[in-house]
């Protein structure tokens, strides 16, 4: 670490799990995860010139959704390699055995990977990366406001689809 | 928007029920979530975005497979063109295995190879126009630097005009 600055080796180390989680959850699939925390990693290593010490976390959770919205974009520019992002479309089938989920969470990413990206992306960001509304405002370039409303929409449809997959 | 009490002509958002879940509301955005939630309709909505927050908040966090660090380690290091001069004989680096959806690789390196056979047997002027050898090269650069050679074909084959 020089001058409160830790390198990447360290952060990778301490807020590997952290990079991981929120990769996780937004992607929904331990795949897409590992490449978004190698990404996000090698994207921290350059940008470690840059960095103020100040909430670190909250700089971590910031990359790992750039990375994860750019890829979404890249998604979108080729159709063929794109998810469907329809929010009426039913839950994803259960995970296969050698993926990892833990218990209950089983359900809850389910929904979250249903979720449409607008909504799904401040959830996690909230929920997951414990970031507030004016970090994902400034990280996702939208007002507070808008923030607000797409959480809560977000969670109203999460609580609709857990609902539905427990009847 | 919900209406909360029609009688009072004031609509309540119901966007600050979370907003007061998350500690996110101004003092008067409070006050008024606090006197509405004397309405069994709005605690009952409250009640729910609220079973929604805690369930993704308590869940527990996923972990990577065994193995995925040092593999993390090896990629980050390659992707910088870090490698160590100390160790003899150098090491090959283990590049994470890329576990992308192939189905546009595929068709990506069918129509690039579509490229090199068109410029190659096509009887043509020249000069070939695009520049399929600076490209070739551009893209092995790219390649070489971000790993990812497919997505980088792109270009060549636009520029070629092989899209539909």
């Amino acid at each position: 670490m020089t001058d409160g600055v830790p390198t990447w080796e360290e952060i990778a180390r301490d807020h590997g799990r952290f990079l991981y989680a929120v990769a996780y959850r937004l992607s929904g699939n331990d795949d897409e995860a590992q490449d978004l925390v190698q990404e996000s990693l090698i994207r921290v290593r350059r940008g470690l010139e840059r960095y103020e010490p100040g909430s670190l976390e909250g700089w971590l959770a910031r990359i790992v959704t750039n990375v994860f919205l750019d890829e979404m974009r890249r998604r979108k520019r080729r159709p063929t390699d794109a998810l469907p992002d329809d929010p009426e479309r039913v839950l994803p089938a259960a995970p296969a055995a050698d993926e990892v989920y833990v218990g209950l969470s089983d359900d809850i990413q389910a929904a979250l990977s249903a979720l449409p990206e607008e909504f799904r992306v401040p959830v996690v960001m909230c929920d997951v990366a414990d970031q507030s509304y004016e970090q994902i405002a400034e990280a996702l370039g939208v007002p507070v406001g808008t923030v607000r409303s797409r959480l809560h929409r977000g969670r109203k449809l999460l609580r609709e689809m857990l609902s539905e997959h427990a009847a | 928007m919900t209406a909360f009490d029609p009688t009072a002509g004031a609509p309540f958002d119901d966007s600050l029920l979370s907003a007061w879940l998350d500690d996110e509301c101004t003092p008067a955005e409070a006050a008024a979530v606090e006197a509405a939630l004397a309405s069994p309709d709005v605690a009952a909505r409250l009640a729910e975005v609220a079973s929604a927050r805690t369930a993704v908040r308590s869940a527990p966090w996923p972990e990577p497979p065994a193995g995925f660090w040092d593999r993390v380690h090896a990629a980050v290091d390659a992707a910088d063109g870090v490698t160590d001069s100390v160790a003899a004989p150098a090491p090959v680096v283990a590049l994470p295995v890329r576990r992308r959806p192939t189905r546009w690789v595929a068709a990506l390196g069918a129509a690039a190879a579509a490229v090199v056979a068109a410029v190659v047997l096509v009887p043509g002027p020249a000069t070939v126009r695009p520049a399929v050898g600076t490209l070739v090269d551009a893209h092995a650069l790219r390649s070489s630097i971000q790993g990812d050679a497919a997505s980088t074909l792109a270009p060549i084959a636009v520029s070629a005009g092989f899209r539909p």
